[in-house]
């Protein structure tokens, strides 16, 4: 049994019927394949599970279920972020029941706290639950941008364990690692910074393109372990080539398509996350051809 | 990797500050005790006339006389690559010739900036002007923060099929750059700008890096380039570690004020950065003093 938090943790997509509900199914059947890959450590209701489209009854039934079928296998890591203190505990202190193994927890978006606030909101929600809390930190979408000098405060917090960063930007990565102690655990947000930030020493990355490309994920990340780093840039390329398909539409829906092109249907984005038009469907195709993937 | 096959372009490059006299004009004296002064700590490449230079106070003459300077101290020890961008096409063709006449080795264009936000097809027609009016290689020099226009990958996978065009400077963006690296030929440089990107910067296959504080620091950031290549990574990164303090540091005042202050403090005295860039108020001054211990520079 794996329980480190480290390595690979894929931010696994939540899997929708044709009617748009969620598929049972699919997630028992996700959660075994990213297990038998190698996958390191589970993250459903993320950014890439559509985290803010679940309802706290479908959040919580994702986190049975891949806790069931998980069965201590490797850790699972709720996404329990919310724009309020109050809602994030309750979804945190929920996931904690559903037995997950820690919580990533997005900063709150939409509104622009301070850091004084952004402090107390992860200081309050730590002293509401005994799991191992990482912050998320993902400007780009929220806002909001965690500095160096709060996380190096929320570290000597006890169970704030680490932090999620998908700031795109190495140099704040780095000042993050720099900043906190040894134990504080740092997580690398986009498929395309994987390689770098384990070059300048994070624990793990959060790769979306994991739940596709498993086997392309786990050579950047065992190259990388073995000292071969050309063999890990070569498929960190490969990695970054797909995660560059993000422009083709709005996120997740690419991740999703591309899965039901190699024969995983996770079934469509919710709305008003659209399919793919037919020009975009066949340049991801030839992506995915490109590095092996179909 | 690209370090074996761009050798001649590898390492640090020390973008050079240019030292003035108290009534703000250019100290030649300074300039060769300072290009001696890092030929001499080890640096792989001089840099001069350059954004930690203060290129955009200098006049088209003051240009020439530090290359000349920079050119003649060096005296074929290392390469000395000159900055020669401007806003528009024809100046960079006239500065370009500049440089050359003055012996130079190679050239450093950054994208035009400020009035200009050109199209890639206009970019292309840039560089590729500036290209051909001059026998030496030319590095475009891809800037975002400072020019408002970021280069696209294919602009550089284009620019890369020019005979002359054999490099180029990328800063900020680490994805975007190794964009760049795959969409280029193994032969093509890609140097990393920033200075707390050096470390990472050279892990995902630049040639080197071009670190502001190799001016102050410059046996330390040869430290991190040779711990790189040892393969001593965790060496490197501790190296890494302090030149970041110190690159954060020179944001105590309006750049490069604080280098020159903290050049000052070490024994190297370059003078003051013309205006309006002004001292550092003394509470700054001190905390500059305390990274500069910490760190072991002073």
């Amino acid at each position: 049994m794996n329980v480190a938090h480290r390595g690979i943790v894929v931010p696994m997509v939540t899997p929708l019927d044709d009617v748009g509900k969620l598929d049972e199914g699919a997630l028992r059947w996700l959660t075994n394949h990213l297990i038998d890959r190698g996958m390191h450590v589970l993250f459903p209701a993320g950014s890439t599970g559509e985290g803010w489209s679940l309802s706290r009854q479908e959040r919580k039934r994702v986190f049975e279920i891949v806790v069931d079928e998980v069965r201590g296998r490797v850790p699972v890591f709720a996404g329990t972020g919310a724009i309020t203190t109050r809602e994030t505990v309750y979804l945190t202190a929920m996931a904690e029941d559903c037995g997950v193994d820690a919580a990533v927890v997005i900063t709150p978006f939409y509104i622009a706290p301070s850091d004084d606030e952004l402090y107390e909101h992860y200081a309050v929600l730590a002293g509401a639950t005994k799991l191992p809390i990482y912050p998320y930190n993902n400007p780009h979408r929220t806002g909001v941008n965690l500095s160096p000098g709060l996380v190096s405060r929320l570290a000597r917090i006890d169970n704030l364990a680490g932090i999620k960063d998908s700031s795109r930007d190495i140099a704040l990565t780095m000042e993050f690692i720099r900043r906190s102690p040894d134990d504080f655990k740092v997580f690398v947000g986009p498929d395309n910074l994987m390689f770098p930030g384990l070059a300048v020493g994070c624990n793990g990355a959060v790769p979306a393109f994991a739940n596709l490309a498993p086997g392309i994920a786990a050579r950047v990340y065992n190259d990388f372990q073995d000292g071969d780093w050309g063999g890990a840039i070569a498929a960190q390329h490969q990695l970054s080539q797909l995660r560059a398909t993000l422009s083709l539409g709005t996120f997740p829906a690419m991740v999703k398509e591309a899965m039901a092109l190699a024969g995983m249907p996770m079934g469509p984005a919710r709305a008003p996350v659209g399919g793919l038009t037919g020009d975009s469907r066949r340049k991801l195709q030839e992506v995915l051809e490109a590095v092996g993937v179909l | 990797m690209n370090q074996e096959a761009n050798r001649g372009y590898t390492g640090i490059m020390a973008p050079m500050v240019t030292p003035f006299t108290e009534d703000e004009e250019l100290d030649e004296a300074a300039l060769r005790r300072h290009t001696n002064f890092l030929i001499e700590a080890g640096v792989h490449m001089l840099f001069p006339v350059c954004t930690t230079g203060e290129a955009w106070t200098l006049t088209r003459e003051e240009r020439t006389r530090v290359c000349e300077v920079v050119v003649e101290e060096a005296s074929g020890r290392v390469p000395v690559l000159a900055g020669t961008g401007a806003l528009t096409t024809r100046t960079t063709v006239d500065l370009t010739r500049d440089a050359q006449d003055c012996g130079v080795d190679g050239v450093i264009v950054i994208t035009p900036y400020y009035l200009a936000a050109p199209t890639d097809e206009e970019s292309y027609r840039h560089y590729v002007t500036v290209a051909s009016a001059t026998s030496l290689p030319v590095f475009p020099y891809n800037h975002p923060i400072q020019s408002g226009l970021s280069m696209s990958p294919d602009l550089v996978a284009r620019l890369a099929e020019v005979d002359n065009i054999v490099g180029m400077k990328d800063g900020r963006e680490l994805a975007l750059t190794m964009e760049f690296i795959r969409r280029t030929p193994p032969s093509f440089v890609v140097w990393q700008g920033p200075d707390n990107l050096a470390f990472p910067g050279l892990v995902i296959g630049c040639a080197g890096a071009i670190p502001a504080v190799a001016n102050l620091a410059p046996t330390l950031c040869v430290e991190l380039y040779q711990a790189f290549l040892s393969g001593d990574w965790q060496r490197a990164r501790d190296a890494q570690e302090k030149v970041s303090l110190l690159r954060n540091a020179l944001l105590l005042g309006t750049f490069p004020a604080a280098l020159k202050e903290a050049m000052r403090m070490t024994g190297m005295p370059v003078g003051t950065a013309r205006r309006p860039a002004g001292a550092l108020s003394t509470e700054n001054r001190h905390r500059l003093h305390q990274v500069l211990e910490a760190v072991g520079v002073l």
